[in-house]
């Protein structure tokens, strides 16, 4: 998602997501064999506790803030890992630092990692590591890169929506060196506080379709895509409203219905699933998603999903890219929304069951 | 045999008379399917039972295209009916013969809101609609007007100045979009009625200049369009050499244009004052009837040698221009 919003910002499409995974013909193995590769297929991965050690954070934030173009942006934003995060700096035209990341392992049983997703009865395919304070290397990004009087934008997860001031997602360490740093600096900070990173996909749906609409685009397609399949170049180059899924699972697919029975009906819907080895979940059968295809008012079309081997599609990846520029519709990559006209379309953050809390210091385009 | 243009869908504006007439049956002819604008409904079912004639399927929806709304209307109509649009013709036209500063400034606008900004508004209401299908043509019609300009017309030759400049733009923002065309047509006189319906505040009665060609060789030069989209065609002259001896000699050309108009653009009876069709349309026909009358005094064309010199010596003179106009900035 990193690497989305940066080829974003470079103006560029994000012509492969991931490493494709290794095997052909996706549909001739056996199940098992293609979950086990589809949990490996988010990259190499690591051994053992001591290679995990060596992979230095203080770098990884340097690799990380380094994807960037060098310039300075109105606005930089902190959070978890979230597709509608993406899309949403897509539109802001700035960049999104993560305040965590996972490191991939590979399954090994004599590891019984602390990753949060994984029950215990299962090994680990990913470590989180979580950042406690703000690292040198964001520190120097944010000042070489954050206009004068530029806010910093921090996504918060896990936030109520009736209790907006709780303390949320964000290290307590992290957040007080950024607030450090935003005294320092005289920059704005402000908390977008959503209870799940799903919360934020209606909001930036919307903010898309009342952009387009004011650029004299009628938002006629919707655009589902999950997880970390995620493109904001062709989102604008299809004039597409994107709606970010959490996983190819429950509550996502209850999310996203919900969503389209509150609005008006779209002409077109288009759902790229890709699907990730989530244990517990509960993966909705495939005629639930053709049931929302249904319900565009001229076509519903999956991309680059083989129905056939769903849910455990591994080739959906390779599939995506080929498969979205099939979609004909061609519309321009606009300039960035400005964060005065964002702030406008915030006033209305209270119907999205979220809230937008100055942290700190002078917030010019909320007010 | 015409190419089989069945699976076309094609709005033309202006569609009552003249050139756009001429392309419906055209169009029609093809087998496409054509959506007919123009302000006169009776006129436009006159032509639409043409092109069913000539085999092809035609709607017919009554619009000005000076006025947006009804332009956007004609355009929803045509894709909530048909599906699709493929190509979109702006070719609605007007024109109004006098001196700038003599003719009512009502009249000199009016000429603008039909000629430019109805292409502009059929523009706006055709490219939505291509970048969602992907693809798409925009044929709009200039005149060779929009190279060299003409005493007596500056509202025409502005307008279709503007045409020609707004189509030159629009490529450029459309260069994101392979799948879409704009296309500009620059016709030399033709045997239409804008002569006798157009606007006249000169006291002559208006005639073409020279030699006229018949609308359907500029109809037929926009199918060509739509068959092999270009940037911009020419139709009846050599424009490109035109333009080339205008960029060596362009006191000359002005001042020999203006002289030749002034001998050849009026008839000698009199004519009253008169707005023509700008506020009401005239009955709709695709000719004039000029090429019967013209035909006994041909106008002498220029000589090809002439133009190859003109054109040989541009080049040099044209580099320069261009190297000025790199080091300025």
């Amino acid at each position: 998602m990193l690497r989305a919003t940066a080829a974003f910002l470079h103006g560029k499409s994000l012509t492969r997501l991931v490493r494709p995974p290794p095997l052909p013909a996706p549909p001739l193995l056996p199940r098992l064999i293609r979950q086990t590769v589809l949990a490996r297929a988010n990259g190499a991965g690591f051994d053992d506790p001591q290679a995990l050690a060596e992979a230095d954070a203080e770098a990884v934030a340097r690799w990380m803030a380094g994807c960037y173009p060098r310039r300075r942006y109105p606005a930089i934003v902190f959070g978890f890992s979230n597709g509608a995060v993406v899309h949403l700096c897509a539109a802001l035209g700035v960049p999104w630092l993560p305040e965590t990341y996972q490191v991939p392992l590979r399954p090994a049983p004599r590891l019984s990692g602390s990753a949060a997703d994984q029950p215990a009865t299962r090994p680990p395919t990913h470590f989180r590591v979580t950042w406690h304070r703000l690292s040198r290397a964001y520190k120097a990004f944010l000042s070489r890169s954050l206009l004068a009087g530029g806010s910093i934008l921090v996504v918060d997860n896990g936030v109520a929506p009736s209790a907006p001031h709780q303390q949320g997602g964000i290290d307590p360490g992290l957040r007080d060196d950024l607030l450090d740093f935003a005294r320092r600096r005289g920059v704005g900070v402000v908390r977008l506080a959503v209870g799940e990173p799903r919360d934020l996909s209606p909001l930036v749906a919307d903010l898309y379709g009342w952009w387009y609409r004011r650029r004299g685009i009628i938002a006629r397609r919707l655009l589902a895509t999950s997880l970390i399949v995620t493109d904001p170049l062709w989102t604008f180059r299809l004039g597409a409203v994107p709606f970010w899924l959490e996983f190819v699972a429950e509550p996502s697919a209850g999310g996203l219905e919900r969503y389209l029975e509150m609005r008006p009906p779209f002409d077109y819907i288009n759902l790229c699933l890709f699907q990730q080895e989530r244990p517990g979940a509960e993966v909705p059968p495939i005629e639930r998603w053709h049931a929302i295809l249904a319900r565009a008012k001229r076509r519903g079309d999956f991309v680059g999903v083989d129905a056939a081997s769903y849910p455990a599609d591994i080739s959906s990846f390779g599939r995506y890219q080929a498969a979205i520029k099939r979609i004909p519709a061609r519309y321009p990559v606009p300039a960035a929304l400005p964060l005065d006209d964002f702030g406008g379309f915030l006033r209305y953050a209270e119907r999205y069951h979220l809230a937008v809390e100055p942290m700190d210091g002078q917030v010019r385009w909320l007010q | 045999m015409a190419t089989d243009m069945r699976d076309c869908v094609a709005v033309v504006t202006g569609a009552s008379s003249g050139i756009g007439r001429a392309t419906a049956q055209a169009l029609a002819r093809r087998g496409a399917e054509v959506v007919l604008g123009a302000r006169s409904l009776g006129d436009l079912e006159a032509a639409a039972e043409e092109c069913r004639q000539a085999g092809g399927r035609a709607h017919v929806i009554a619009v000005d295209v000076a006025d947006e709304g009804q332009v956007k209307e004609l355009a929803d109509r045509a894709l909530s009916t048909l599906g699709r649009i493929d190509a979109w013709i702006n070719n609605a036209g007007l024109a109004l013969f006098g001196r700038a500063e003599e003719v009512p400034i009502e009249a000199f606008r009016r000429v603008i809101d039909v000629n430019l900004m109805g292409t502009v508004h059929g523009a706006r209401a055709a490219i939505p609609i291509f970048r969602e299908q992907g693809e798409g043509t925009l044929v709009n019609v200039a005149s060779t007007a929009a190279s060299v300009g003409e005493p007596f017309s500056s509202a025409y030759v502005a307008s279709k100045w503007a045409v020609r400049g707004f189509s030159e733009s629009l490529r450029m923002e459309l260069a994101d979009a392979p799948g879409i065309a704009v296309c500009t047509v620059l016709p030399t006189y033709t045997d239409t009625p804008l002569f006798q319906h157009g606007a006249n505040y000169t006291g002559r009665a208006a005639q073409p200049a020279g030699d006229t060609q018949p609308a359907a060789e500029v109809a037929e030069a926009i199918i060509s369009l739509l068959q092999r989209p270009r940037r911009e065609v020419f139709v009846g002259i050599n424009g490109r050499g035109l333009e080339l001896v205008k960029a060596v000699v362009p006191a000359r050309v002005e001042e020999r244009m203006g002289r030749r108009l002034e001998e050849r653009q009026f008839q000698d009876r009199s004519a009253t004052a008169s707005a023509g069709n700008l506020y009401a349309p005239a009955p709709g026909a695709v000719s004039g009837g000029w090429r019967r009358r013209n035909s006994a005094a041909r106008p002498r064309r220029m000589p090809l040698t002439a133009i190859t010199i003109a054109a040989l010596a541009a080049v040099p003179l044209g580099l320069l221009a261009w190297r000025q106009v790199q080091g300025r900035t």
